[in-house]
């Protein structure tokens, strides 16, 4: 199971979802949302990897593991 | 007046103002335990205090799992931590919303926050994450302040 967590007003919204054929609803959408959420200027990070790996910026929807953070674009304060 | 204070009673007792209920029109109380239910409730400015702690209490939990065991062990001591930028040095992530991120060779301030509001612990963990992911993307958009201090 795979989780995506997209920062936002309400502290995060969470999408999760497996690559089983049950699944494939859910990581369409998923698919859909990382895509356009990049798109718009959004970084995604591979975070709590586990085996002390260090986080890992992601741009590719097939590589990402266990949990993800997109973070909105960012901008001069 | 004083023929109207029974009216007013009357009012206090069966009539609440909508703000304690939320859906917009005022309710009858039937009993006493639908009275203290209403009386439980909060006007809606508290509502939304209480949506603004509940998102900020949602992001402080992301934020502490995100962070490595020394950050967390900084937060938790000093309210701030350190993110070590590839190429950049060391800063310090400050718990504020603008100009909070902290370069202590230079004295310098950053401001970066993201295009959307999000609550302050998220806002800290964007930022842990560009900076030690994403360095260029930082600073490219950043604001700075420069050198904070003039000491020595």
């Amino acid at each position: 199971m795979k989780t995506l967590r997209i920062l936002d007003s309400s502290g995060d919204r969470v999408f999760t979802f497996d690559e089983s054929a049950a699944g494939l609803r859910a990581q369409r959408e998923a698919k859909a949302l990382f895509t356009r959420m990049l798109s718009h200027g959004a970084t995604a990070f591979k975070v709590n990897r586990g085996d002390g790996k260090p986080d890992e910026k992601v741009t590719d929807f097939s590589a990402l593991e266990n949990e993800t953070i997109v973070v909105p674009r960012v901008v001069g304060g | 007046m004083q023929a109207l204070e029974p009216l007013v009673r009357l009012w206090r007792r069966v009539w609440r103002p909508r703000s304690l209920r939320g859906d917009g029109w005022p309710i009858a109380l039937a009993g006493a335990g639908e009275e203290a239910a209403a009386n439980a409730a909060v006007p809606a400015t508290d509502w939304a205090a209480a949506r603004s702690r509940a998102s900020e209490a949602r992001a402080r939990k992301l934020l502490c799992r995100t962070l490595s065991a020394s950050q967390l062990q900084e937060l938790q001591t000093h309210g701030c931590f350190a993110v070590e930028a590839p190429g950049r040095g060391r800063f310090y992530i400050l718990p504020q919303t603008s100009f909070n991120v902290f370069h202590p060779q230079t004295g310098n301030l950053y401001c970066c926050t993201t295009e959307i509001f999000v609550p302050l612990s998220d806002l800290m963990v964007a930022q842990k994450l560009v900076l030690e992911n994403d360095p260029d993307r930082f600073f490219a958009v950043a604001n700075c302040r420069p050198k904070l201090f003039a000491g020595p």
